[in-house]
């Protein structure tokens, strides 16, 4: 008996003008949702339309069509005073983190503007909240709330970008790719103080990479997007061990695996032909590159289908389910 | 990157023209416009005696050194300069201030809005741009009278459209990173995040690019009383002075010398200063 | 994996140590690396932000930025020719020709204003002086050759029209236009998706064995070089720790700063939700060193011998392993 959903999004579509004759297909009919307290992954390549969908949630991109709901709620049937009480309930950080920090603006102000921006709290209290979130990411407030941006590491600014965005007790914290600009390790920290922060603050996540290791690791389900449609979502654990998906299984095959006997999934990869999102092909948009393609998929595109006991792909032959009960 | 040793010299000089221009009342100098016929075209350094006539009192001599001579028409030149050079920093300093307000606002609303605010505005400083900026300068001479006032207005208009470039320029970078995005996450509306995130952060380039403008309009203060289309004589200008001493350039040309290379030395140093502060401001601001 | 030939000496770089005066200090980016390579044999340098591997690499061509001061001690040879006095003139007929260089970004290495296959050609007619239709047929030849399909009709676009993976690969048609003979490809994936980045290091790889050129491959992810390097360093804080053949490291790591790097990387095999092994803290600031071992205040098995004296690079079983460290991991740890 499934709650109901914290966020849901219903056939997305999402079109970019370019020019004027140009037209980008960004999302093309996304369907997801996330349960309270779950972290939902976002996973696929540059382009598919995850930074989009992200966007959308947060109304920084206005969709062409489709539902944002949340909380069973129609975000774009809202005026901008019902929207001021949701909105901060949603908040976001950004992958290039030292750009999401104004570099002007000492750090421990950046992290009490929402504050001051929501009217919420008088300067003292500010002080106060923004002081004891820098400790709660593992920033020491006494050395550096008067430093600014650029005396920072990567890692040290996507802490401070966390901070802010928690600093108005969101519901919903949307990651976009927080760790792909990172080193390895400094990724290792942030997604343990994500984990962290998830617990306690009762977060709902929804996690966007480009790095299905990642994405796994931190994720209790994952929906695999390509060119601007999902392809999979399933269990974490699941997409794993058993992809239905072909292009599930390509993103697994391509993640670096340090110990060459453990790279099992070694699939052919086909990168003569890569498509566009401004002319998608009719029929399955992954046909081209696609090991097991045939006749019908190039015509007829896959619907999202149940599959197994918790999980949906979108394939006209999906790969068998090699789970055992 | 620290401020060099050129900035404090030239921040010196500037503070000691307008300490001087500011206090010129209470110098123990010559009246600008007083004529003193025969002394015309002094050389710096002539001793002067003057004698002084006072019903009921006896008649005196007085004696002083005219430190950089007099002009064609007997008048101290150190009295003209100090004076002139209120005329030359008001115009300096006020007309690019209009600049700055009005063409940094309509800049930052053009780079923010886009759309067709922008385009208006563009083509609106497009026009002020390419109309030609001495026919505005005689009309309004001519139909409003020549006194500083109109000078100043007329010439600040004429710098609007270069600060509205380089304002637009700065926020069109400003608005596509990240942090204004962010700040519209945390429910700010376009007014909010102008004035907090975009015009703080375009302000202290624009204003640094302005000293480069406080330089150009002295220069073109001096011009435009050079060609007899500034402040009218009697008031001294820098300008004015230089035109002054073109007839006896050949044999006194101190007369025209020295008002020019006061000029180059304020021009200089508000080059410098807007050298040095985007020099200090930018190398802070990167990284390794 | 095929064992690259030659016993010839491609590259010898002894005592390097480049500095910059900074105003927080002097910045000792690279200090006192050593290492040798031979033709037909691949180096991984691996490392986090800061460490000083692109300074090394920059060091290695006279790339350094003007303020910077290379000591008198270092010995930079490029087959036999000491490279640090080697006058600018010269250099530019080695870089580009005999040395290639691949940046991080290549939305930045590459001229924005030229169409790629034009980008391509220039290399070829500058260091060969071969006539125009003979570097263009070249040129094509090699577009295909880095997988880009459609090479005739994508040699006419810019590199804004191109994705990343194929911008990365024109910069690599550019590095190899002139068969050199050391390729140094820095941080060439970390810009790109982990798809594209598998096949951009799988060409490499294959073109280093086809051309029997070496190649220096400077990464901070530990994880891309397993299978695809003959040999490994790591450098942290400006220094090389640890310096063996590739399969050797990933068998048994010895330095503990090396374990902590295969550690933080999240694997696939991982149950959901596992803390990740994360290194605490932050590499040192390289103008304000710590006395003894530059990564003592975030290891694990700091003992007091670390914190007092700088553990030098030695080799540990005479089979070519070094390592910089007081308290290697044994066997058991391993």
């Amino acid at each position: 008996m499934r709650k109901e959903p914290l966020l849901a999004i219903n056939d997305l579509v999402v079109e970019f003008r370019i020019g004027r004759r140009t037209k980008i297909n960004a999302v093309s009919g996304v369907s997801l949702d996330i349960g309270i307290g779950e972290t939902l992954g976002l996973v696929g390549e540059s382009g598919c339309g995850k930074s989009t969908i992200a966007r959308s949630i947060v109304g920084l991109q206005k969709p062409t069509a489709g539902q944002v709901l949340y909380k069973g709620e129609n975000l774009s049937s809202k005026t901008g005073r019902q929207l001021r009480n949701i909105r901060p309930q949603i908040q976001m950080i950004f992958q290039d983190a030292g750009a999401s920090l104004n570099p002007g603006r000492k750090i421990g102000k950046s992290i009490e503007e929402p504050l001051r921006v929501n009217g919420r709290a008088d300067r003292h209290e500010r002080y106060q909240s923004s002081y004891k979130m820098m400790q709660a990411v593992g920033l020491d407030p006494d050395q550096m709330y008067a430093r600014y941006p650029f005396e920072f590491s990567g890692g040290q600014c996507q802490r401070v970008s966390i901070a802010r965005a928690l600093i108005l007790k969101p519901r919903l914290l949307i990651c976009d790719e927080p760790v792909s600009a990172l080193d390895v390790s400094v990724q290792a920290q942030i997604l343990n103080l994500l984990e962290k922060v998830k617990l306690r603050f009762n977060l709902t996540m929804l996690f966007i990479s480009h790095d299905l290791a990642v994405v796994k690791n931190i994720s209790d389900r994952i929906a695999v997007m390509y060119l601007g449609k999902i392809c999979e979502i399933t269990e974490a654990s699941e997409l794993y061990q058993s992809p239905r998906h072909p292009y599930s299984k390509l993103l697994l095959a391509s993640i670096p695996e340090p110990f060459p006997e453990n790279r099992k999934n070694k699939v052919k990869r086909n990168i003569r032909v890569m498509p566009s999102s401004v002319c998608p092909p009719t029929g399955c948009r992954f046909y081209i590159r696609c090991p097991k393609a045939q006749s019908m998929c190039s015509k007829v595109e896959p619907k999202l289908m149940t599959s197994g006991k918790n999980g949906k792909v979108a394939c006209h032959y999906p790969l068998p389910n090699t789970i055992t009960k | 990157m620290r401020l060099g040793v050129a900035f404090w010299i030239s921040l010196c000089w500037i503070a000691i023209v307008v300490a001087s221009a500011a206090s010129a009342r209470w110098w123990a100098i010559p009246e600008p416009d007083r004529m003193d016929w025969n002394h015309i075209c002094a050389a710096p350094g002539t001793i002067i005696n003057e004698v002084v006539l006072q019903p009921g009192k006896e008649m005196e001599i007085s004696k002083y050194i005219s430190l950089l001579g007099t002009d064609t028409k007997g008048r101290d030149i150190v009295s003209r300069i100090i004076y002139g050079a209120r005329i030359s920093i008001s115009i300096g300093l006020l007309a690019p201030l209009i600049g700055l307000l009005i063409g940094g606002l309509l800049g930052c609303l053009a780079g923010f809005y886009r759309g067709a605010m922008e385009s208006s505005i563009v083509v609106a400083m497009d026009i002020i741009l390419a109309f030609p900026g001495l026919i505005l300068l005689l009309a309004v001479t001519f139909y409003l009278g020549s006194n500083l006032q109109n000078l100043i207005l007329s010439l600040g208009f004429l710098t609007i459209p270069v600060f509205c470039r380089v304002a637009r320029a700065k926020t069109l970078a400003l608005r596509s990173l990240e942090f204004v995005q962010a700040a519209r996450l945390t429910g700010a509306g376009n007014v909010t995040i102008l004035y907090r995130e975009i015009i703080p952060n375009v302000i202290i380039p624009v204003a640094i690019y302005g000293l480069v403008v406080v330089a150009f309009m002295i220069m073109a203060e001096g011009a435009l009383s050079f060609l007899g289309l500034g402040i009218p004589a009697p008031t001294p200008s820098w300008g004015g002075m230089i035109a002054d001493g073109r007839e006896v350039l050949d044999e006194a040309p101190h007369v025209s010398l020295i008002p020019s290379a006061i000029m180059f030395l304020t021009v200089f140093s508000f080059n410098l200063i807007g050298d040095s502060l985007r020099n200090y401001f930018e190398h802070g601001k990167s990284q390794i | 994996m095929t064992n690259g030939g030659g016993t010839q000496t491609l590259l010898r770089i002894k005592d390097l140590q480049a500095w910059l005066p900074t105003n927080r200090g002097l910045v000792r980016a690279v200090d006192k690396v050593s290492f040798s390579l031979n033709q037909g044999r691949t180096l991984a340098i691996v490392g986090e932000s800061g460490c000083g591997k692109s300074m090394l690499a920059r060091a290695i061509l006279g790339l350094l930025p003007p303020t910077a001061i290379i000591s008198a001690e270092s010995i930079v040879e490029f087959k036999g020719q000491n490279l640090i006095k080697t006058p600018k003139t010269q250099m530019r007929r080695i870089i580009g020709r005999e040395i290639a260089l691949i940046f991080q970004d290549p939305m930045t290495s590459l001229n924005p204003v030229m169409k790629v296959g034009h980008q391509v050609a220039e290399v070829i007619r500058y260091h060969l002086r071969t006539s125009r239709q003979t570097a263009r047929k070249r040129a094509l030849a090699l577009l295909d050759l880095v997988g880009i399909p459609m090479a005739a009709h994508r040699a006419a676009q810019y590199p804004h029209q191109l994705s990343g993976g194929l911008r990365q690969r024109v910069a690599i048609a550019i590095a190899l236009a002139c068969e050199p003979k050391l390729l140094i490809a820095d941080e060439p994936t970390t810009a790109l998706d982990v798809t594209v980045q598998a096949a951009i290091l799988d060409l490499l790889v294959e073109l280093q064995q086809e051309t029997e050129m070496s190649m220096i491959l400077i990464t901070h992810d530990l994880g891309v070089v397993a299978g695809r390097t003959h040999e490994t360093a790591v450098m942290y804080a400006g220094k090389i720790v640890e310096h063996s053949s590739t399969s050797e490291l990933f068998n048994g790591m010895r330095m503990p700063y090396t374990r902590a790097l295969m550690e933080a990387i999240p694997h696939l095999s991982n149950r959901p939700h596992t803390v990740l092994k994360a290194i605490n803290g932050q590499p040192p600031d390289l103008a304000h060193l710590p006395t003894g071992c530059r990564f003592a205040p975030r290891c694990r098995k700091t003992r007091d011998l670390c914190t007092q004296r700088e553990p030098e690079l030695r080799d540990i079983n005479n089979c070519g392993h070094r390592l910089a460290c007081w308290y290697p991991l044994n066997r058991k740890e391993i």
